[in-house]
């Protein structure tokens, strides 16, 4: 045990020390150890949660959680690309905060319940009553037939969203077909406008696009694909990656797109520099903030046979939600366990809030939203089928080795037969 | 106190305590890597004895890997010449006796001082092909057709990175030589002068024999430097777009940590090691020679 411990801890300072000397190196503090210095000094105790969402619901949430059960909270906020590696990292050397956030899908969630470092939180939701609020199918029970993590966040799926004082400066509408979409691109780009922004740097809004290209060819293919009834090669792949290289060939997408961060893309869509831009729901508080009226939202215009709102590419799927986790070395496992439950029913009720469907039940009433937001819950809750992103089913490395393929495809080093004909060959791997 | 200090058994009681930390922290953990390299681990589960195959992998299956090698030379190769030569022509120019060197050899200095991180944020915007300072400057100087997308484009993202490390570091190579000039003894360039050695036959004769140690250091602290770049393409660019600027450092930190590989992960980092001391020490060999005294 102590040899396997000491080896992870080993083999991470070496490769960490050559790389991350700076990257991350201040912020290397743990939770644990801090949970441990706070009891220690402070007869309250204290809980330590990492979160990687920006919307300020989280922090508040976590407070009055906190405030509940009479924790001191230690909230950090880490910036969604940073919180990745700094999870992986932490969680390789075992030196994980009480309270941690984890993204959705397998890629993700796997690692984490490998790791043996989190703890079922079964009794604690059997003696709090509070499980009992969580609705069927929403707490995920694990092989071993415990309950490991609870939801942090509800299915959010990509949509589209647009500046509509840029659209109504090109005497347009948000596109509702592909040609619409492909009309708009040709107006904006002859206006001097960028399209579409996208962050081709981190990959993975390129791989999504993808994905939904792909659902709205036909909402089955990836499911029939992967369990071997069809081929990656097959129609619905290769017009979606024939799609992917139109919409490149048009200039759909910022000059040097393949090197723009999601950040930095993003920051043209909300500064009036790009038409549209393709997220996750999840950003709506985000993006509004920052442009109030002037955000538009569409489900995403109908490339395909499949009609919008039968197909969408949703961020989770029933097995790998959104997730808070409690690690089992925590100096106060019981409160950090009940803190956790606590704050994942405070997310429900915002959610609830916000007239979107919550995971739990709730006494909260949905409040006057936002019209697009409004439009959204409307939609979502229309729509028959969400196909959870493909790399949220793959394995980390299968899923790497598919965004490096997608951005071969976006970046013109590969035509729509040699990409899906490469992708045959890598998810029949992860079949 | 001086008789304690005598007895070799009492100095290595001293060194006791640093040479353990030493092994704790810098040997044990290269060992352990060596070992993990030679296993199929994802840094959770238990690990498997692959024998060689994570470098077999490394040099006949991994594409990527030898573009990052390649990458990897092309800052070797712009650290010794041409960062290097830039930063003699800068030390002897803030060497002369000129009015106002003390201000220049600052500014030729302050990038070093500067966070690798914030320097490649600060150059990522003036790059940025939309909303950057480059492009926006070469439109307003009639350059427009010359204007590209830098980081964006595989054709320019290596040069382009190349460029902020040069000028990221250019000043501290600088500062060095600069150093290693002032404890010329200037009777030499006198006396030089007298024989008609002025201008570049005094540096040829004079100042490059005599900084020969120096350059030296500079070369090798650049190769490993060189082969160790991580942090500025991490943030430039992340080793894109299609991997044309991706380096070793960067390559195995994204098999251990994003793809879960810690064994080929391993491999990689041992490799890198491997790499830093066979060409310094080739390095030291090749210039290495006699100490020259006028």
């Amino acid at each position: 045990m102590f040899g396997k411990k000491f080896g992870v801890v080993a083999a991470s300072a070496a490769l960490v020390s050559v790389v991350l000397t700076s990257c991350g190196g201040a912020e290397a503090n743990n939770g644990g150890t801090q949970g441990q210095e706070a009891a220690a000094t402070d007869s309250k105790k204290s809980v330590t949660l990492w979160i990687f969402d920006a919307d300020p619901m989280y922090q508040s949430a976590a407070e009055a959680a906190a405030a509940e059960i009479g924790v001191e909270l230690k909230y950090e906020y880490i910036q969604d690309e940073t919180y990745k590696t700094k999870l992986s990292v932490a969680l390789a050397a075992n030196e994980l905060p009480d309270v941690f956030q984890q993204h959705a899908g397998k890629s993700y969630r796997t690692p984490v319940l490998q790791s043996k470092t989190v703890a079922p939180l079964n009794d604690t939701l059997d003696s709090t009553g509070l499980g009992a609020q969580f609705l069927d199918n929403q707490l995920v029970t694990e092989e071993d037939g415990n309950i490991y993590s609870v939801p942090s966040n509800i299915s959010t799926t990509l949509v589209l969203y647009y500046n509509k004082k840029l659209i109504s400066e090109l005497g347009a509408a948000a596109p509702a077909t592909w040609e619409d979409l492909q009309a708009l691109i040709k107006t904006a780009n002859d206006k001097g406008m960028i399209p579409i922004a996208l962050g081709g740097k981190e990959r993975w809004q390129g791989d999504l696009l993808y994905d939904m290209l792909v659902a709205r060819e036909d909402v089955n293919a990836f499911d029939k694909a992967i369990n071997g009834q069809a081929k990656f090669t097959d129609p619905p792949f290769v017009e979606a990656a024939n799609k992917v290289v139109t919409l490149v060939n048009s200039n759909a997408f910022q000059k040097g797109f393949l090197g723009s961060a999601y950040l930095d893309a993003q920051e043209l869509f909300k500064n009036d520099k790009a038409v549209m831009w393709i997220d996750g729901s999840f950003n709506f508080s985000s993006l509004s903030t920052a442009m109030g009226d002037n955000l538009g939202y569409i489900a995403f215009p109908k490339t395909g046979a499949e009609d919008v709102l039968s197909a969408t590419i949703g961020f989770q799927n029933a097995q790998a939600p959104y997730s808070l986790f409690v690690n089992n070395s925590s100096a106060n496992l019981d409160e950090a366990k009940e803190f956790a439950i606590r704050l994942s029913l405070k997310l429900n009720d915002e959610f609830v809030r916000k007239g979107l469907p919550g995971y739990a039940k709730s006494e909260v009433k949905s409040e006057s939203q936002n019209k697009e937001l409004s439009a959204y819950a409307a939609d979502i809750n229309k729509t028959s089928k969400t196909q959870a992103m493909w790399f949220g089913l793959l394995s980390a490395d299968v899923g790497q080795e598919y965004r490096d393929l997608t951005q071969a495809l976006y970046g013109g080093q590969l035509t729509a037969d040699e990409f899906t004909a490469q992708l045959e060959t890598l998810l029949r791997t992860a079949e | 106190m001086e008789k304690a200090l005598s007895n070799k058994k009492i100095i290595a009681l001293f060194l006791l305590p640093g040479l353990t930390v030493f092994l704790i922290f810098y040997f044990v953990p290269i060992v352990m890597t060596a070992y993990y390299s030679l296993q199929d681990w994802d840094g959770i589960n238990p690990m498997t004895f692959i024998g060689l195959d994570n470098y077999t992998k490394m040099f006949t299956v991994d594409k990527s890997f030898w573009q990052a090698v390649w990458n990897s030379l092309a800052f070797l190769l712009v650290g010794v010449f041409i960062q290097l030569p830039v930063s003699f022509a800068l030390a002897l120019l803030v060497s002369r006796k000129m009015k106002g060197r003390k201000w220049f050899r600052n500014i030729y200095f302050f990038p070093v001082v500067m966070s690798t991180t914030m320097v490649s944020l600060l150059w990522v915007k003036i790059y940025d092909p939309n909303i950057g300072m480059l492009n926006t400057l070469m439109d307003t100087l009639g350059l427009g057709a010359w204007t590209g997308a830098w980081l964006g484009d595989t054709k320019t993202a290596l040069l382009s990175v190349l460029i902020v490390t040069t000028w990221h570091y250019v000043g501290y190579n600088m500062l060095i030589l600069f150093a290693g000039m002032q404890g010329i003894p200037e009777q030499y360039y006198e006396a030089a002068k007298l024989d008609g050695a002025t201008g570049w036959k005094a540096v040829r004769h004079i100042t490059f024999p005599l900084l020969s140690d120096v350059l030296r250091i500079c070369i090798v602290l650049n190769v490993i430097y060189a082969l160790k770049t991580f942090e500025s393409v991490y943030v430039m660019t992340n080793g894109g777009p299609l991997n044309s600027t991706t380096v070793i450092a960067l390559k195995m930190f994204q098999e251990a940590f994003l793809k879960q590989n810690f064994g080929y992960g391993s491999a990689l980092a041992v490799f890198m090691v491997l790499e830093c001391l066979i060409i310094s020490w080739v390095l030291n060999k090749i210039l290495t020679q006699e100490k020259i005294e006028y």
